[in-house]
């Protein structure tokens, strides 16, 4: 779905508005730009894995925050938090609100952390001696 | 077709996104490269005639799966749990950490991956496994590519027959 999305632009926040099967009413456009009247779920999979999850969203329910999602969909990867809610639309239809934050600027900074504390840690538990790490059956019970 | 997530978790440097990038395009790297937060990518099977789209998730690692943010396990069908043969340290949350997924998943079908088998003997492998209380369902070695064509197509039949 190539002319799904254009170059990322500098602002950090968007919101797309979609029906409960994923086809796009409308988009703040400020991050990427969607197409609309088109299913996001032929472009993202995150959002096809999590879309029938988002279809039990009722008005009332809490918004379900999916933090630091790598790929948001094809070309166009980064970190992103993003969260959804369901809000009444036109005929008292109700509709998905999806709201993406831009940290992919942070995220060379966090895989640099990460990955040091990590080596580290690997590199001490590997010089630990092989044998009887694992906890016997018995001490686990 | 049917479409299932499925969820790579366990601890950090067992070879999660090594099995995904192994799994989906056949490549493998010795570097180990941390992964921050969530990958997501799809890979389409077909399993006796039955097709099924796998939509699967690389996890960033975690000592212990209640670590993990609640939202990622949400309609997960299927869990991939690894664990690294050759750092027999990260066995010793599996236990926990299998009845925690089974707990908050309990309708999915879970599979204990031993991973790394190319830097271990068969021997010590088999002794590993027998001193554990956890069935390890696979193992496996994203370096070489064995076993992993086959732990995915296992966990489609299962899913599919569970679907």
């Amino acid at each position: 779905m190539k002319a799904l999305h254009t170059s990322k632009k500098p602002q950090k926040c968007q919101q797309i508005l979609m029906d409960m099967q994923g086809i796009i009413l409308d988009s703040s456009d400020t991050i990427f730009a969607v197409e609309r009247h088109r299913p996001l779920t032929e472009w993202s999979h995150f959002l096809a894995s999590i879309l029938p999850t988002l279809n039990n969203l009722k008005l009332d329910s809490p918004e379900i925050y999916f933090p630091n999602i790598d790929t948001l969909g094809e070309s166009l990867s980064g970190l992103y938090d993003c969260s959804f809610i369901s809000a009444e639309w036109e005929e008292g239809k109700l509709v998905l609100v999806w709201n993406i934050l831009d940290l992919t600027k942070s995220e060379s900074l966090l895989k640099r952390r990460q990955q040091k504390s990590q080596d580290r840690i690997i590199e001490e538990q590997l010089a630990l001696p092989k044998k009887n790490l694992a906890p016997p059956k018995a001490a686990r019970n | 077709m049917i479409s299932k997530k499925v969820i790579l978790t366990g601890s950090f440097g067992v070879g999660k996104t090594s099995l995904f990038n192994q799994f989906i395009h056949q490549q493998f790297s010795d570097k180990y490269l941390t992964t921050i937060g969530v990958k997501v990518n799809k890979k389409d099977l077909d399993i006796d005639g039955q097709s099924v789209s796998l939509l699967l998730w690389d996890i960033a690692g975690e000592v212990a799966q209640d670590k993990v943010p609640t939202s990622y396990f949400l309609g997960a069908s299927g869990i991939i749990y690894v664990v690294d043969l050759y750092r027999p340290i990260t066995f010793f949350n599996m236990k926990a950490d299998v009845e925690y997924l089974r707990k908050t998943l309990p309708d999915a079908t879970i599979l204990v991956v031993g991973n790394k088998k190319d830097l271990v003997t068969k021997a010590e492998v088999e002794e590993m496994v027998r001193s554990l209380d956890t069935k390890i369902d696979f193992t496996t070695s994203a370096k070489t590519g064995e076993n992993v064509e086959a732990l995915f197509l296992e966990l489609g039949k299962r899913l599919i027959a569970n679907h």
